[in-house]
This record gives C-alpha cells, sequence and structure tokens, in this order.
C-alpha cells in the first residue's frame, strides 16, 4: 500500500553563492517606475549585512531596490540580472502593481503575508517529502510546502520568446529520444558520443521497440531555466524523466492569487488550468488503438514519495485515479486495474514511478513499485506509457553542450533557447576548459546523482576531484556556476532578494508541443554568509498577458461541451482493493480519534471536578475512568500515582505511541494521502486545523488548569465532526465511501463495547456508578436522549437500551451494525450472503435476543458477568466480521519473487 | 566443416508451496549469425501459460515472454532448436594487426558500447593490469587474445561455489576460481580495460564423450564465453574455460554486456514458498 520513496525529485541546481568579500558602498539611486514616488534621499546607512537601513516609514520595495546587493560579485559586471528592474535599474511595467501593492502593505504586513500563505498551504495540504536516501530508513515524514508570497513576473514579450524556445527544445530532445530507441542514426553518425548515451543509467536497452501512437515519443517535458546577467534565459537542466511540479505550479497559483487578490486580478496572469485541459486530450489521443474514453490513470511510487503530492494533484487535475503498483496488473499482454474483484482495462498510464523501478521483469528485479510485465506490454503498443519507459535517457547534462549542433543538423535551426555554458569532460577541449576553471564550476555527473561545487572544497578535495574527471571523463560535466537572476522574496525583515529558477513544462499535442503558460519558481534566499544555502522556496510565475482581452483570458476555462452525450465513467473504476482498503482504515482512524477524545475529555472533567475532592463520595468514578481510558486506547498501564492530566494529555498528543489521539490522526492522515484522488479538498483544511490544535498542546507547556488540553480536545472534536459532515454531505456514495463508512461502523461498535466493558461490568457504589453512567454517556454522545427519554433516572440497563439496541440512536451498536450491512449491500459484488455479511446477521440476530435486565445482575463480588459475557461475544464477533472483510475485499499479493537464475552455467568445461 | 546439432535446453523449478502467477523471460533460441543459422526453434512450457510471446531484444536477440496463471508447484521451460554452424575462416590480415587497431573508438561508435563497464563488469584497475600483461603495444590481436584465453586457463581453477551471483570481476580475479560464465566475465572486462569492444555470449558447447563411452544425453550444459570485436568489424568468440577459439562446437544464443542482458531464464513469482530447487538439462546432439 506504501512504497518507498523513489521518484524524481524537484532536483535543483546547488546554490551558488561564495565567500562574502565585502560590500558596495555606493548604491546608485534606483528609480521607480510611476507608482510609487521617488525620495531624495538615498539610504546611505548599512547594516553589516549589506542592505540598506529600513526605517518604519521607508517602502520595502525602495529598500529592496535599494540594497547593495549581497552576492560577493558586488561590482555591476558581477550582479545578477534583477527580474523586477531588468538591467535597467527601473522597475519594470509588470511588477508595477506588484510593487504599489507591497508598499501598502508596507514591510511589517510582509510577514503577515506569509503567514497566510503558509495556513492556506496547510489547508490545502500541500505537502513535500525529503528523501532520506537511506533505503532501509523509515520514510521521511512529509513537510509543508514552502511558498514565497510574491510572483515572479514575466513580460509577454520575454514569454514568447522563452515558449518558442521551449517548444524547440521540447521538438528536438522528442527527435533526439526516437533515434535513441530507434534507427540510432545519431551515434551512427557521430552527432552523439556513444558514451554519453550508452553509459547513461536512463539509457534502457528493454525499452528498444517501444513506440507509442501520435507524433511524438517525448510526451511531457520540463525544463529548469535561470536568467544569465543580460536578463537572457538559459537552461540548466531537462526533466523528461517523470516531470514533477506542474502540480505544485497550479498549488502555488491557487494560494498566491488568494493572498495576493487585487493584484492578482489587475495583473490577470495567464491561467493554468487550460494546460492540463490539454495535457487531459494528450493522454486521450495517445492510448492504444484510437480506444474510444481511454481509461488513463496516473501511477505513483506512493504516498512517501518525494512528491506525492504533486502527483495527487496532477491526477485531480487531469480528472483521473492515483494508483499505486499494488492496483495493477498485467494479463494476457494487457494492463488492467483490480475493481471490485474485476479487471478492468487501463489504456494510458502517466508513469511517475522512476521507469528502472516500474517493472521487476525486464528492468530493476528489486522493485516493488512497479508492475511485472510492463514493458512487455508497452512492446506490444497494449498500454500507453508516459513518459515512456527510457524516456529518463533525455536527462543528460552532457547533452547541453551539443544542443546547438543538433538542432542545426536535425532541425536544420539555430537553437533559440541556450544552455548554462555547460562543459562534458568526455570532450578533450571542453575538460580542459572545465579543470582550468573548477572554481567557477558547478560539477554535475551525466547520470543521476548530486551535483557538487568545487569553489567551497578544500584544497585536497579539489585535487581529489581534478584526477577523478581525468579517469572518467565521460562521467562529468562542468556547468557555470555564475549567479542566477534575483527576486524580492517576503521575509519577517522586509523583502530580501533571492536567487531564481523556473521549472518550465511543455506537452505534447497533436503535431506539436504546448507550453504551460507559467512556472513553477523556485527561489534561494541569497546568503550573506558562503555556505551552501538554504532549502529553496517555490514562487508563482505570473506570465502576463499582451492585450487585456486576448484569447488568452479564457485560459482555464472549459466551456461547454457541445459533442454528443459524454458517458459516465464507472464509479467502481477507482475501487481497487488496495483504495477500498485505504478507505476503510480511514473510516477506522476518524472514528478512533474521535471516539478517544471524547472519552478523554469526559474523564478530563471528572479529573478535574474532583481534584481538590478527593473525599467526595463520587471521587471513585475518576479511576473507573482512567482505567477505561487505558483499555480503549489500549495504551500501556500508567505508573502507579500518575498524574491524570498529564497523562490526557499524552494520550492526546503524543505520536509515538500506539493507540494515542495523535497516533490515530496520523494514520488518518496517511490513509488519506493514499486515496488523497478521492477526498475533497476541504478535507485537508479539516486535517491542517487538527494538526494545529494537536500541536498547540504539545508546544503548551505549564498548561495551568488544562485550559490548552480542553481547547485541543474541542478543536479535534469539532475537527472529526466536520470530517463525518464531509463524508456525509460532499461524497459520492461509490465503493470507497461505503468501505469508509464501513470502517467507521465497526470502529464506533468495537469502541463503544470496549468502553462499556471497561466501565460497567464491575458494581461500584451507587454514586460512582451513577457518574460513570452519566460520563459514559456523555462520551457516546447520547445523554440529551437519554435524559429526555428516561427522565433522568440513572439505570444502568435503561442505558444499555439505549447504547446497544436502539437501532434509532445512531450511536448505538445495533445501528452501527445496521449500517455496516447497508453498506456491504450496496457495493456493486453484492451477493447478500458474503461471510461479512452473513456474520453481521448474526450479530443483529444476537441484539434482536438480549434484554439488557437480564445482562444486569451483579454477582457477590460485584461482576456483572452475564454482561461481561454478552460484551465479550460481541466484541468477539465484529473482530471477525472485520477479518471477513478483510479476506474478501482487501486482496493483498503473494511475496513477489525474482526466479532463482542458477546462473553460473553449468560445467561448460570440456573432458579433461 | 558445417556442423548440425539438435539441442534440447530443459530447466524445471520445483517449489514447496503452490506459485499462484509467474512470469517469465527465456533466451533461449539460438541467434543467426554470420556462421550460424537456426533451422528450427520451439519453446514449451509447463504448465500451458495464458501469453507466450516471442521478441526480438536491443542487441537482435530473440527471446520469449510467457505468463503463467494457473497454480503450480513445478514450472518446466524447454527450449529445442536444430541449429547449423560453419566454422568462419579468420582474415589473417586483421587478426595479425596490432591490437590497438581493433578498437572501436571513432569508427564504430554503435561497438563502443561494448567497451563501457556494464553492471556485472566493472574495469577497476587490477582488471586493467592482468588484461596489460597480454595486450603489450603493438601485439598482434589473435596473439594477445590467445594469450589472454590461456591464461586464464592456467591461472584460474575451475570450481563450482567458488563463486555466486553477486560475485564482481574482482572477486574472481581474487580468488583464481570460477565458472565459464565468471571467466567470461573476467575476459570482457580485460578486453573493455584496454578499450577493445568485447561481448558476453550464451551459448552451447558439443562436449565429445571420453573415448569408448556413450554420449550422455542431458550431461551437457550451457555454456558462455567471450567475442571480442576485430578490426575488420567482424567479431572473434574465444573461450576462456577451454582454452581455445569458438568453432563449430559452439553454438550462439545471445550476446550482450553481461549475464544479466541474455541469462537464459529469468522471472518473477508469486509465491509465499521461501525455497525451491531448480534443475537444468542440456543436450547438444550431433545431427550428422
Amino acid at each position: 500500500m506504501v512504497g518507498q520513496p523513489q521518484c524524481d525529485a524537484v532536483r535543483q541546481q546547488e546554490p551558488t553563492e561564495r565567500e562574502h568579500s565585502g560590500h558596495r558602498t555606493s548604491a546608485a539611486p534606483h528609480s521607480r517606475f510611476g507608482v510609487v514616488r521617488v525620495t531624495s534621499s538615498e539610504p546611505d546607512v548599512l547594516y553589516p549585512g549589506g542592505y540598506a537601513a529600513v526605517t518604519a516609514r521607508a517602502s520595502p520595495v525602495e529598500s529592496y531596490l535599494a540594497r547593495t546587493g549581497t552576492l560577493p560579485y558586488n561590482d555591476a559586471a558581477h550582479r545578477g540580472y534583477d527580474e523586477m528592474t531588468g538591467t535597467t535599474g527601473a522597475l519594470l511595467p509588470g511588477w508595477a502593481d506588484l510593487a504599489a501593492e507591497l508598499d501598502a502593505i508596507g514591510g511589517s504586513g510582509l510577514g503577515a503575508l506569509t503567514d497566510q500563505v503558509e495556513r492556506l498551504l496547510e489547508d490545502d495540504g500541500v505537502t513535500y517529502t525529503p528523501v532520506t536516501g537511506d533505503r532501509d530508513a523509515p520514510p521521511a515524514p512529509e513537510e509543508p510546502w514552502r511558498l514565497d508570497p510574491l510572483p515572479v513576473v514575466v513580460e509577454d514579450t520575454e514569454w514568447a520568446r522563452l515558449q518558442a524556445g521551449l517548444i524547440q527544445r521540447s521538438t528536438l530532445l522528442d527527435l533526439v529520444l526516437t533515434d535513441l530507441y530507434g534507427p540510432g542514426q545519431l551515434i551512427e553518425n557521430g552527432l552523439l558520443p556513444p558514451e554519453l548515451v550508452f553509459q547513461h543509467p536512463d539509457y534502457l536497452r528493454p525499452a528498444h521497440g517501444i513506440r507509442i501512437p501520435g507524433a511524438h515519443q517525448l510526451f511531457f517535458h520540463a525544463v529548469d531555466v535561470c536568467r544569465a546577467a543580460t536578463g537572457e534565459f538559459q537552461v540548466f537542466g531537462d526533466r523528461t524523466q517523470a516531470p514533477s511540479g506542474a502540480g505544485y505550479a497550479m498549488a502555488n497559483r491557487r494560494v498566491v492569487s488568494r493572498v495576493l487578490p487585487d493584484v492578482f486580478r489587475r495583473s490577470a496572469p495567464r491561467g493554468l488550468a487550460a494546460f492540463f485541459h490539454t495535457m487531459r486530450s494528450a493522454l486521450a489521443s495517445v492510448a492504444p488503438d484510437q480506444t474510444e474514453n481511454p481509461r488513463v490513470m496516473v501511477l505513483t511510487p506512493g504516498t512517501h514519495s518525494e512528491t506525492a503530492f504533486d502527483q495527487a494533484m496532477l491526477a485531480s487535475l487531469l480528472g483521473v485515479p492515483l494508483v499505486q503498483s499494488a492496483d495493477l496488473t498485467i494479463r494476457r499482454g494487457r494492463l488492467w486495474m483490480r475493481s471490485m474483484g474485476r479487471f478492468e482495462p487501463v489504456d494510458v498510464v502517466v508513469r511517475r514511478v522512476d521507469a528502472s523501478w516500474s517493472d521487476p521483469l525486464d528492468l530493476r528485479p528489486s522493485s516493488r513499485l512497479g508492475v511485472v510485465g510492463l514493458t512487455e506490454a508497452c512492446r506490444r503498443g497494449t498500454v500507453t506509457v508516459v513518459n515512456t519507459i527510457g524516456s529518463g535517457v533525455l536527462e543528460n547534462s552532457g547533452l547541453a553542450p551539443l544542443m546547438p549542433k543538433l538542432a542545426r543538423a536535425i532541425l536544420g535551426e539555430t537553437l533559440k533557447l541556450p544552455s548554462l555554458p555547460t562543459f562534458w569532460c568526455g570532450n578533450p577541449a571542453e575538460r580542459s576548459h572545465v579543470l582550468a576553471n573548477l572554481d567557477e564550476m558547478v560539477l554535475r555527473p551525466a547520470g543521476r546523482g548530486r551535483s557538487l561545487l568545487p569553489a567551497l572544497m578544500s584544497r585536497a578535495e579539489r585535487d581529489e576531484w581534478r584526477a577523478r574527471l581525468e579517469a572518467e571523463p565521460t562521467a562529468w560535466v562542468g556547468q557555470s556556476a555564475a549567479p542566477f537572476s534575483e527576486a524580492p522574496m517576503a521575509t519577517p525583515d522586509g523583502l530580501m532578494p533571492g536567487q531564481v529558477s523556473l521549472r518550465l513544462f511543455t506537452v505534447a499535442h497533436g503535431s506539436g508541443y504546448v507550453a504551460m503558460p507559467g512556472s513553477l519558481g523556485r527561489v534561494q534566499q541569497t546568503q550573506q554568509t558562503g555556505g551552501r544555502g538554504g532549502t529553496s522556496v517555490a514562487k508563482d510565475v505570473w506570465v502576463r498577458s499582451g492585450r487585456a482581452d486576448s484569447a488568452d483570458r479564457m485560459d482555464g476555462r472549459v466551456w461547454l461541451y457541445e459533442g454528443p452525450l459524454v458517458a459516465p465513467e464507472r464509479l467502481e473504476v477507482a475501487s481497487s482493493p488496495r483504495v477500498l482498503e485505504d478507505m476503510f482504515w480511514l473510516g477506522r482512524y476518524a472514528e478512533r480519534a474521535e471516539d478517544l477524545t471524547r472519552l478523554l475529555t469526559v474523564t478530563r472533567e471528572r479529573v478535574e471536578e474532583f481534584r481538590f475532592r478527593p473525599q467526595h463520595p463520587g471521587a471513585g468514578c475518576v479511576p473507573v475512568l482512567l482505567s477505561a481510558v487505558t483499555e480503549v486506547s489500549g495504551t500501556p498501564e500508567p505508573a502507579a500515582g500518575a498524574e491524570p492530566l498529564p497523562r490526557i494529555r499524552d494520550l492526546m498528543v503524543d505520536a509515538a505511541t500506539e493507540g494515542t489521539v495523535a497516533q490515530s490522526l496520523s494514520g488518518l492522515r496517511e490513509a488519506a494521502r493514499a486515496v488523497r484522488d478521492q477526498l475533497s479538498g476541504d478535507t485537508w483544511m479539516v486535517l491542517g486545523a487538527t494538526d494545529r490544535a494537536i500541536t498547540e498542546l504539545a508546544d503548551a507547556s505549564g498548561d495551568v488548569g488544562g485550559l490548552a488540553l480542553s481547547s485541543t480536545q474541542a478543536g479535534v472534536l469539532s475537527s472529526m465532526l466536520a470530517l463525518s459532515g464531509l463524508a456525509s454531505e460532499n461524497m459520492v456514495r461509490d465503493p470507497g465511501w461505503y468501505f469508509m463508512d464501513l470502517g467507521r461502523r465497526l470502529e464506533r461498535a468495537q469502541q463503544l463495547t470496549t468502553m462499556l466493558r471497561a466501565t460497567l461490568t464491575r458494581a461500584h457504589s451507587s454514586a460512582v456508578d451513577s457518574l460513570v453512567v452519566e460520563s459514559v454517556l456523555a462520551a457516546a454522545e447520547s445523554s440529551v436522549t437519554y435524559r429526555r427519554r428516561y427522565r433522568g433516572r440513572i439505570q444502568i440497563a435503561t442505558m444499555l437500551e439505549l447504547l446497544l439496541l436502539d437501532a434509532g440512536n445512531p450511536r448505538s451498536l445495533a445501528y452501527q451494525v445496521g449500517q455496516a450491512r447497508a453498506d456491504l449491500r450496496a457495493l456493486p459484488d453484492s451477493s447478500g450472503t458474503s461471510r461479512p455479511q452473513r456474520r453481521l446477521e448474526d450479530l443483529e440476530g444476537r441484539l434482536r435476543r438480549v434484554r439488557p435486565a437480564d445482562l444486569v445482575d451483579a454477582d457477590a463480588a460485584g461482576r456483572l458477568t452475564e454482561l461481561r459475557q454478552f460484551l465479550d461475544d460481541v466484541y468477539g464477533a465484529l473482530r471477525g466480521v472485520a477479518e471477513a472483510v478483510e479476506g474478501q475485499h482487501f486482496w493483498h499479493p503473494a511475496a513477489m519473487q525474482a526466479l532463482q537464475t542458477g546462473s553460473a552455467a553449468g560445467t561448460g568445461q570440456e573432458p579433461a | 566443416m558445417t556442423r548440425r546439432y539438435r539441442i534440447e535446453h530443459s530447466t524445471v523449478y520445483r517449489y514447496p508451496a503452490e506459485v499462484g502467477t509467474s512470469f517469465g523471460r527465456g533466451y533461449l533460441r539460438p541467434r543467426d549469425t554470420p556462421g550460424q543459422r537456426c533451422l528450427q526453434h520451439s519453446l514449451t512450457v509447463h504448465p500451458q501459460p495464458s501469453d507466450l510471446a516471442h521478441d526480438v531484444d536491443a542487441y537482435g536477440n530473440g527471446n520469449a515472454y510467457f505468463h503463467i496463471t494457473d497454480a503450480h508447484t513445478e514450472l518446466q521451460v524447454i527450449g529445442r532448436s536444430d541449429v547449423e554452424v560453419t566454422p568462419q575462416a579468420l582474415d589473417p590480415q586483421a587478426t595479425g594487426l596490432p591490437w590497438e587497431r581493433a578498437r572501436p573508438a571513432g569508427v564504430d561508435p554503435a561497438a563502443v558500447e561494448f567497451t563501457l563497464p556494464s553492471p556485472l563488469v566493472t574495469m577497476p584497475a587490477p582488471i586493467r593490469q592482468y588484461a596489460d600483461r597480454s595486450f603489450t603495444p603493438g601485439r598482434p590481436l589473435l596473439d594477445a587474445v590467445i594469450d589472454l584465453t590461456h591464461r586464464i586457463f592456467t591461472e584460474f581453477t575451475y570450481q563450482f561455489g567458488a563463486t555466486s551471483v553477486s560475485s564482481t570481476v574482482v572477486d574472481v580475479l581474487e580468488s583464481r576460481a570460477g565458472v565459464c560464465q565468471d571467466f567470461a566475465h573476467l575476459a570482457v572486462g580485460s578486453m573493455r580495460s584496454v578499450g577493445l569492444a568485447c561481448r558476453y555470449v550464451s551459448g552451447y558447447l558439443a562436449t565429445h564423450p571420453p573415448p569408448g563411452q556413450q554420449r550422455l544425453v542431458g550431461a551437457d550444459a550451457s555454456h558462455a564465453w567471450a567475442a571480442v570485436r576485430m578490426p575488420d568489424g567482424g567479431w572473434l568468440g574465444f573461450d576462456p574455460t577451454n582454452d581455445t577459439l569458438a568453432d563449430e562446437r559452439y553454438t550462439v544464443l545471445a550476446w550482450g554486456r553481461d549475464y544479466d542482458d541474455v541469462a537464459p531464464l529469468r522471472g518473477v513469482i508469486y509465491t509465499d514458498s521461501k525455497t525451491s530447487t531448480m534443475d537444468v538439462a542440456v543436450d547438444v546432439a550431433p545431427l550428422d
């Protein structure tokens, strides 16, 4: 269900700053374009860090533009291009609206802006999962996505040039790819050095013979660009394996458009949604044999993949299911998805599993992320996988220096979008250049792996690397380490410069390529110290639309479809056993978190009530409830004499212990991530609020009077209610929903049974029992009904009537059993007599026959043995149902193994 | 002299527990080469696969894909082929040139692939040092190849269990022991380390029974050797396991960069079974 992290990173250029070499002492005056008045006095006081002094009154934009620069190259000749002012020093027209807004917000408002962005990202559940690199290590936890509120603005004339260069690049690389896995002319004719291709880890020999329908073999292409000091765009990397980031770009846009609504409206950047519609139709067009209504899916390595969010976002933008390898299988040379006991054909797969991991038969045998036989199916053309298996060979940084020659030879054109100066060490002249200028280079492997910065190495290390470049020249590439352009970032200290790069996207469509009119921007704060700089932060990228009413303004709109009536996708299409199981656990964890929070809440209230009145006759209810907490949560017995409130707090926040609320919430989040494409976006808002409530409590030190505890309990409870509201009002009733509900019903029934068993099967004093019953009713959310129905008179038998048998009480056991049966009946493959259904029926019969009055007699030792027996039986029956559901619906494949290859080819030696 | 053989290569897997599904790929069809023709070939798989397809890989090797969906505890794969092998006369002019002239760099870009390291054949310094002793400057190619072949034959012990599937070429160099596959890898690595293009070749060797004894059916085995690119672009097969050049006793199944490219049989099975046994029987029977 959950894969190992293995996927294309949103990899990035290493930061390029070096030792700080001083400050420029005289700042040239910057004039501002129109909007904001020019102050007569330029700041002349410098902070040690090199930023112009910021006074409370000063406009943040002015201060930013007056900065002296933070790079070591502070003279104009070395300073990077400035996105805001270009090479002129004056504010560029596209930035005017944004600059005005920033000045209106003021320096102090920038912090609030970044907070707002953080909050919205959390509500949208936008995350990034760092990859530890160690396959055996437990998966790293996901981290919040980081986004700067300020967009990078690209003028329309610049965009037009950039777009033409991009499309040319995609067209060229497509032809290279087609040749590499086809005729091989480029190598044969000496246009491509053979080492560059044959040695590349993503040149995959089993991919020979794969040819997807349509005009192109390169389907989806991402290009990383930066700007030279002249403002010229330069490519520093291609992503062709399984490009990531388009989903993030859309997530960025959604957040930035909400935090800067006025500027967004005025600037009206070109929309991104149309790109995904183009991609959707492009995907349909590459389906095998002109399949009508082809089934398209996004194949993800799983929720621990580095860019799991991006994959789910892409699936949702394309409107297609997100699947994992366990959902798919090859039969009769075709790809199928397991769905409710049947196999549904799959026509097109958007592959987000790296190619070498995508088929244990013909590629990496140890992979658990792939589909056995997928390569064979691709070669036969029964399924289209994009990007094609083998496309990663184009991510070869050694291709960069060859691009101008290839453009001339293959397209008969001049290369429109140059590369950042790049030198392949396999070529002796280029290698000498790299060796002679090692300090100005970023060293990049031609294959996979990290980049290195010789400028930051010791002399000995540099010498080692020189020797290595000489020893394995064909494996290394040197790329200019010149600084990228700078754009402002919002920080609590005002606007700070950061170095910008853009990841641009194209998709093959019809006979050409279509570019996304926007980008995943990334910015790295230009550090004042040397060192490698921090992590990068994303930026939205606004491509200005030339004319206010151009056709572009219609971007992102889908007009009424005028074709024939569209046949709906069958709902069960996205119901693989893996999805159903995740939905089931989603329901269970949500209910578990809710039920334990309710019990912990009533327990806390009792603890507080009797804290200073230990002699009160009712005080004995506290230990009863505390031991119920232990039994219901299944957590370890606390130490004797442990303070109750800290324990209750721990049971809320301690995610490391099995059975706590925090642990259920993390299970809930994990399940939700695995079925992100099935859930409404609001789910993440709710989960975000839950996380905040838990974090608040975890961070609260010395929680006097338990205020933080009670507020967190209220917060978690209201989030769980919101979640069940979403489930009941906002989700389509498909098999996934029924399994989620089934999980919730079985969990609630088990929790209730355990709670009753822990609180009521031993008689206490009348005072204690009456308080316990009240608390149990409160924890089962049935107090009001009980008071009304039984006129406030507390009896165990009547309480059992309401909590066990009243089919009209949505918190009762009978109700859960009835709903669980209804859920199973509603499944498309329901037979009415399946094992789980029969077991539920038995339980229902049992409930019909029992009379609460017969259960509540205590023996001489105060034990209610009949009740105990009954609740034990019910609990056992519920477990049986859950196991039967698992056995019938959640398919777990047998362990996959490689066939032993006796290798060591026999004797093979001539007898002497 | 042209020779014809009828070859049967049978592999049987036995599992203590049931295997639900099994996927496999076999490289069991002898390829056509300038000196060899595959007259007839069939592949039989038990139990009956629900899918069986013949394919040709990036190097032109015939291979087959199969998928068994019936549960089974025994899997049998049998390749049956008739081949005709004609010895190729060596061009003394080409093989007599200094070995340096056989390097493909700059003249035969496609062959450069076989000069590069591959997953099972890396070329650390000890390999180069081992090769240098045979490949002295200017030595005629054939001379150097025969010398290397002979050195591997005499300096290494043929021994089962000396190496495992995960052994590297350096392990073999250090342990001075191995089986034909290890010697082929060592030869391939040595050739590549001096810039020559060298292939790993999978196939069969027709054996002669000791004088006065019957040829034992099934006593043969699959075999492996190497082939180096000659200055004229042809490939010269040599067998360090038997200290000989590949001649009409050798039937080529497939070639690639190393064993993994052309393993006679590989696969993926779905089972809870923890162990399995494998029996291979090869019979190369002369047809004339």
